[in-house]
């Protein structure tokens, strides 16, 4: 069977370049896709960045650590207290490093305050005039020159400073004050930076802080949550690209298969006629499917890897990927991966199609028809009707249960795909009648070849779908999801306005919060009712054995003892929560209420158990009978040279809108490019595959007297009606879709405007009937007017 | 000699799912060595006839034996196996698998039984037929005339139990179909091959050793040692009587 399956392969290359081309380029994306998932996976974590040329760092307790049944659960603190002072005394030649939140009121960067000691540590250099003599001197890292006079915000306020000296910039710019005034404004020492030998430093140090060697030191660094994100981002844009690359390449040579399978009917009666069993003819397709696949899997996993770099600067340029990471991993399990992924996709894909073709009659070697009969076996109805049925299903529990879900992409884009590969594996049934309504004002008004294209877009049925399915997928597959997720963007940025009723935010620009002495000028404005949150987290030991940290919100409204939790913690109104603050103080509160559905945070507690940190925003609400204008004025004022700004709800709204970078819209565009991929090979392999059968028809028109240019126009306008059902359908799926996705955003944020991206859905619809005229008028021309006998296939 | 026959149908009966009845309690043999040719009006069930007593078909009732088997009994897999020994087909048009060579074709069913015939038995049944020189070219180099030769050069190596052909000169012009009628006449008369055949052509029939006529899945009379002229003068009978 080998033997005939080379032979096959041989004569009809054709027909298995679709599938070759798929195969490769499945196999091409494992490898390319593993080869980055391999290198943020396993790329070791950034040195240290904010200590790299201290040895030896000292920081005060930084974990939380309760004890339960198990043992003691430890958990990170979310606010560490510091290094206690009479430790400090202890290392008397350790640098206390103190840093703490502190900006030029007239410059854009982030920088942080510093003690003039701590120089050395953070890595930067005097580069003009000198250091800071007395406590209104600063060295600045950028921004003014020595011998000027700026404002310098900080936690408590903004005051003036004399610029002492020019330091060179860092990762971590920094403005350094004097010992003493870092002291002052900020009591808490962060750090103990000490060149000692570090069993020594153990030893005077005990167990009331940690002391932290080598890559430990990388705990401090600010950039390590972002680090992290990145690497997650990363690997979860890889991670489910991989999946629908292998899925999409399943179904895009299943079907191939099943085409060229179909067109060789007549062939395969034959060869049962002859004397090979059930299995034979099995195992001679797999041996098809797997000599294709071994070749493709190997042009594609040796070529893969070339494509790796390509796509981590291209995630790294959208801050989506670890930026410090800046060679390709070498390992080679991913071209392996590819390689084996290659030949189990074939196989898989190839199943059904063995199965239906062993089980083809002798006796249809005898029969003129070179196609079996029916366009839609019982087998895709039922995938189709179930496929369909649980889109549906999904999309009205959706829109009536948990609308809130609605927002998220991973709850919709699946139900969406879904309700689109129903429509796919559904097409034929509904092609004949649709393809009949589109050219009906052709039958009479095209002539000769009017009257034939409509005749044959509704008798053969399956060859119309063949065409028209792709183009549905390829139409429909960008427009849904990329209206779908413009909705969704604008939805959750109003539902977001809703649930903060506040006129007017403000909000820090570049600093790590709102300065107290801001605080007490917004709140002297006349008219406004002032409220500043300040971010933190709060400790619940759940089930006596895990700890969770939650995000918590300072509110003033809440008293010392009270907590405002949400309703699925499984407390009641007025029970007692036990439960750890951000510095790991223990406490007990008292649930005040609920907090309301759609909500930001987990909890509000009072500001002063929220702790330490400043207020990250702060909401004001004009109070009724003032002028929201002369609030405005009034706040702006107050905001000003305090690097503070004043965010109205109109403004927020615009902002969320147009807020487009998060990673699932990115994995959303990598997906997509994968799926259209995918469907444009589907489509070029129909049009190639299908013209043998077209050229019989066309040969007897030539004969029968049509001229050169009648038969173009047919082959022409049979494609168009094709692509044309195929943009039918796909309006008319898409537009469920989209209805089902309104209904259910209309309860979490109203009505919400159907904004359709009509440039990418034109340009997709224009290429869909580019390729569909092109490439059968390039067909056309290449085939002869004379055949020989009927056997020549 | 006593005859034996070596396809036997007993009141076979087809009847298909869209209601038409093929044949209607078909009893004939065909004994071992001997040239048969089935003709009928179009529509009279001839080919149904040779698909049954193939093996191509499952017959509504009644029941085939071939070469001592009943395939009525048979599950798809014995008949499979069947097929590859014992039965030879040759058609009307696509006879032959388009990726193969006629050499490789003609080996075809004792490679599918896992057996690999010599390279010089398959040369000397491709010389019998007189297509030695084309051993190498494929289907779609060959002509209508030459890919049937071909198929009688795959059944004169399998040497089956029975060679079924149906309208093997349909697609031929004259002198081509006279070829391939006289390689059949020498099979039987040579090799004591037995041959049915199916076909339309009072010309091609007088090859046969016996004609059988149907009309409307009936058997309806028989010709022995017919000549041509005979039997244009039956099927006209046969003809004016169905209208």
């Amino acid at each position: 069977m080998l033997t005939l399956a080379v032979a096959t392969l041989r004569l009809r290359w054709r027909s298995f370049a679709g599938m070759f081309v798929a195969l490769a380029l499945g196999s091409a994306l494992v490898a390319a896709l593993g080869q980055v998932l391999a290198t943020t996976a396993g790329a070791p974590d950034r040195g240290p960045q904010r200590y790299p040329d201290v040895p030896v760092v000292v920081v005060g307790v930084d974990e939380l650590s309760v004890p339960t049944w198990r043992g003691p659960e430890t958990v990170p603190l979310a606010q560490s207290r510091g290094v206690p002072a009479a430790l400090a005394a202890r290392l008397p030649d350790a640098v206390a490093d103190r840093v703490f939140p502190a900006t030029l009121a007239a410059a854009s960067d982030r920088t942080v305050g510093r003690p003039w000691s701590a120089r050395p540590a953070a890595g930067q250099r005097l580069v003009a005039g000198r250091a800071p003599a007395t406590d209104d001197e600063i060295v600045v890292s950028g921004g003014a020159r020595p011998g000027e006079r700026v404002q310098v915000v900080t936690a408590a306020g903004v005051r003036a400073y004399t610029v002492a000296g020019v330091s060179s910039p860092a990762r971590e710019s920094s403005v350094f004050f004097t010992d003493a005034r870092a002291a002052k404004l900020s009591p808490r020492i962060d750090a103990l930076l000490t060149w000692r030998p570090a069993a020594e430093v153990r030893a005077a140090v005990g167990a009331d802080a940690r002391v932290l060697v080598g890559a430990e030191r990388s705990r401090l660094d600010p950039n390590r949550e972002s680090d992290a994100d990145a690497r997650n981002n990363a690997n979860t844009i890889a991670g489910i690209a991989l999946g629908f690359a292998i899925f999409i390449s399943i179904a895009v040579v299943a079907a191939t298969f099943a085409f060229a399978v179909g067109q060789r009917h007549r062939e395969i009666a034959l060869l049962r006629a002859a004397g090979a069993t059930p299995g034979q003819i099995r195992r001679m397709i797999y041996a098809e499917a797997l000599v294709v696949a071994t070749l493709a899997a190997t042009v594609g996993s040796v070529a893969g890897p070339y494509a790796a770099p390509a796509f981590l600067d291209w995630l790294t340029a959208r801050h989506m990927a670890p930026d410090w990471i800046d060679a390709v991993s070498d390992s080679t399990w991913p071209a392996y991966l590819a390689f084996a992924t290659g030949l189990f996709v074939a196989l898989l894909a190839v199943l059904t199609a063995a199965w239906r073709a062993s089980r083809v009659r002798p006796v249809e070697a005898l029969r003129e028809s070179s196609m079996p009969a029916r366009p839609m076996p019982l087998s895709r109805w039922l995938l189709g009707l179930g496929t369909l049925v649980t889109a549906l299903v999904c999309m009205a529990v959706i829109a009536v249960d948990d609308p809130d879900s609605a927002t998220n992409r991973k709850t919709y884009m699946p139900v969406l795909m879904l309700l689109i590969a129903a429509a796919a594996l559904l097409a034929p049934a509904v092609v004949r009648p649709t393809a009949k309504l589109l050219t009906r004002p052709f039958e009479r008004m095209g002539g000769a070849v009017g009257m034939l294209v409509a005749a044959a877009a509704t008798s053969s049925a399956r060859r119309t779908a063949a065409l028209a399915t792709p183009v549905l997928l390829t139409v429909a597959l960008p427009a849904a999801l990329l209206t779908a997720s413009a909705m969704t963007d604008t939805a959750k940025a109003a539902a977001g306005a809703r649930s903060m009723p506040a006129d007017y935010l403000v909000v820090p620009d570049g600093t790590a919060g709102l300065d107290a002495e801001l605080a007490a000028r917004l709140r002297a404005v006349p008219g406004a009712d002032v409220s500043t949150i300040v971010e933190s987290s709060v400790y619940t030991l759940e089930g006596e054995t895990v700890l969770i940290q939650r995000p918590a919100e300072g509110l003033p409204s809440v008293p010392d003892d009270a907590i405002v939790t949400e309703a699925d913690w499984g407390y009641d109104v007025g029970d007692t929560v036990r439960l750890w603050l951000a510095d790991g103080t223990e406490t007990r509160l008292r649930v005040l209420r609920f907090l309301p559905a759609g909500a930001a945070t987990a909890a509000y507690v009072s500001p002063r158990n929220a702790g330490a940190g400043l207020p990250s925003r702060a909401l004001v609400d004009v109070r009724p009978g003032s002028d929201p204008e002369a609030v405005e004025a009034a706040l702006r004022r107050a905001a000003a040279g305090h690097r503070a700004t004043v965010v109205s709800k109109a403004d927020r709204v615009a902002a969320a809108a147009t807020g487009r970078a998060g990673a699932s819209r990115l994995g959303l565009l990598m997906v997509l490019g994968i799926l259209l991929t995918y469907t444009t090979i589907a489509l070029v392999n129909t049009l190639v595959m299908g013209a043998p059968d077209r050229a019989g028809e066309r040969r007897t028109m030539r004969l029968l007297g049509a001229d050169r240019g009648q038969v173009l126009r047919y082959a022409l306008a049979e494609s168009l009606v094709a692509v044309g059902v195929g943009v039918i359908l796909a309006a008319a799926v898409t537009g469920t879709a989209l209805s089902g996705l309104w209904v259910a955003l209309l309860r979490v944020a109203g009505p919400v405007p159907l904004d359709v991206s009509w440039t990418v859905v034109g340009a997709v619809v224009g290429a869909c009937v580019l390729i569909a005229t092109v490439l059968p008028a390039l067909l056309e021309r290449s085939s002869p007017i004379a055949s020989d006998s009927a056997s020549a296939p | 000699m006593p005859s034996v026959p070596v396809v036997e149908l007993s009141e076979v009966t087809r009847r298909f799912a869209t209601g038409v009845t093929a044949l209607t309690g078909v009893s004939v043999a065909f004994d071992t060595g001997s040239f048969t040719a089935v003709m009928g009006p179009s529509g009279s069930g001839k080919s149904t006839l040779l698909q049954c007593a193939a093996g191509l078909d499952r017959p509504t009732s009644g029941r085939v034996t071939l070469a001592g088997q009943e395939l009525t009994a048979l599950g798809e897999r014995r008949l499979t196996l069947l097929r590859r020994e014992r039965i030879g087909f040759v058609f009307q048009s696509f006879n032959l698998m388009p990726a193969l060579t006629a050499e490789q074709n003609v080996a075809l069913p004792l490679r599918l039984a896992g057996r690999r015939p010599r390279r010089s038995e398959v040369r000397a049944s491709l010389a019998a037929v007189g297509l030695a020189d084309r051993a190498g070219h494929r289907p779609g180099e060959l002509s209508g005339g030459q890919q049937q030769r071909v198929a009688i050069a795959r059944a004169l190596l399998t040497a089956p139990a029975v060679v079924f052909a149906d309208e093997p000169t349909g697609a031929l012009d004259r002198n081509s179909g006279e070829q391939v009628l006289r390689l059949l006449r020498d099979m039987v008369d040579q090799r004591r091959q037995t041959v049915v055949m199916v076909t339309h052509d009072a010309h091609a029939a007088a090859y046969a050793d016996r004609v059988l006529f149907l009309t409307d899945g009936r058997i309806d009379g028989q010709i022995v040692a017919p000549t041509a002229e005979a039997i244009m003068i039956h099927m006209a009978r046969l003809e004016a009587a169905a209208c």
